[in-house]
């Protein structure tokens, strides 16, 4: 039968047929602390962000229309796109798709590395414009957000190639399926964090 | 497998059309006259799509309640008190 406990990891898979659905956490304990831990930090971002936005919004408002929103539009379909490859690694993996997590994977990788190759142009222009995190508030967070955003892409790009080095062997065991959610989970919030990021920085008006 | 049979494939296609609408609604074709609900409707679009992301990639619909608890109530305390602050300085 399958174990409902709310509080623990699932080990056995649940007959078909059955009524109710149990709960299980998606990978381990420790990275579902780090992801709601780096949840709580980046609320803090962002409420800083928008208190400080309506103590001076002519500075902001002004500064904002120098981003190219287009990039921040891209950055936002390629994590999204990138996210769902990974979703859909899991789901291979767990219905024991032999080969299909590892091509999800490398397309989760692809448009991770599109996102960062895009992070890159957008820093590059803001450069060539004379703008940096000392040109004002706005570009302080602009920068100050993104970027640590971006390390954590690159820390979630290190991850994905760990899982990717661990499907060419296969996911076989419940420690293998743990492995991938875990990681995923970790990919999902670096998207999430985006998302609203997006909306913050390029589209408040 | 099939991928146009799984959820995450429509939940994508929701979370792009999302983006693109939010963009749009910016960019484009404009809502309102009044910027403030533009932002608003963005900031709420935007923090849907974080719930979804949070719901179905993440698959915290199917976690232990205090997970679940969790979620729901940071998505809902955020994106309030963004919207509390923002409103409170715009108008």
């Amino acid at each position: 039968m399958t174990i409902t406990a709310p509080d623990r990891v699932e080990t056995t898979i649940a007959p078909a047929g059955a009524k109710a659905k149990a709960r299980r956490l998606p990978g381990e304990e420790g990275v579902w602390l780090f992801i709601c831990g780096d949840m709580m930090v980046f609320a803090v971002f962002f409420l800083t962000f928008i208190y400080y936005r309506g103590l001076n919004p002519a500075i902001y408002d002004a500064s904002q229309l120098k981003l190219n929103e287009f990039w921040g539009l891209i950055n936002t379909l390629f994590l999204l796109t990138s996210s769902w490859c990974v979703a859909a690694a899991v789901h291979a993996a767990r219905h024991g798709k032999e080969g299909l997590p590892t091509k999800f994977l490398v397309g989760a990788m692809v448009f991770g590395g599109a996102f960062v190759c895009v992070k890159i142009i957008e820093y590059g222009e803001k450069f060539a414009a004379g703008i940096n995190v000392l040109t004002n508030e706005f570009f302080m967070f602009y920068f100050m957000f993104t970027g640590i955003h971006l390390v954590h892409v690159l820390i979630g790009l290190g991850v994905l190639t760990f899982l990717l080095n661990k499907s060419r062997k296969g996911y076989r065991s419940e420690t293998d399926i743990q492995i991938i959610e875990g990681g995923g989970a970790f990919w999902h919030l670096v998207d999430l964090l985006w998302v609203v990021l997006f909306a913050l920085l390029y589209l408040t008006r | 497998m099939n991928i146009l049979k799984l959820r995450i494939t429509w939940i994508w296609a929701l979370l792009v059309a999302a983006t693109c609408f939010s963009w749009e609604s910016v960019q484009g074709f404009q809502l309102f006259s009044d910027v403030r609900w533009a932002t608003a409707l963005v900031m709420v679009v935007a923090f849907i799509k974080v719930r979804f992301i949070m719901m179905e990639f993440m698959e915290i619909r199917q976690a232990p309640l205090p997970l679940r608890i969790f979620a729901d109530v940071w998505v809902a305390a955020v994106c309030t008190a963004i919207l509390v602050m923002y409103w409170a300085n715009a108008s």
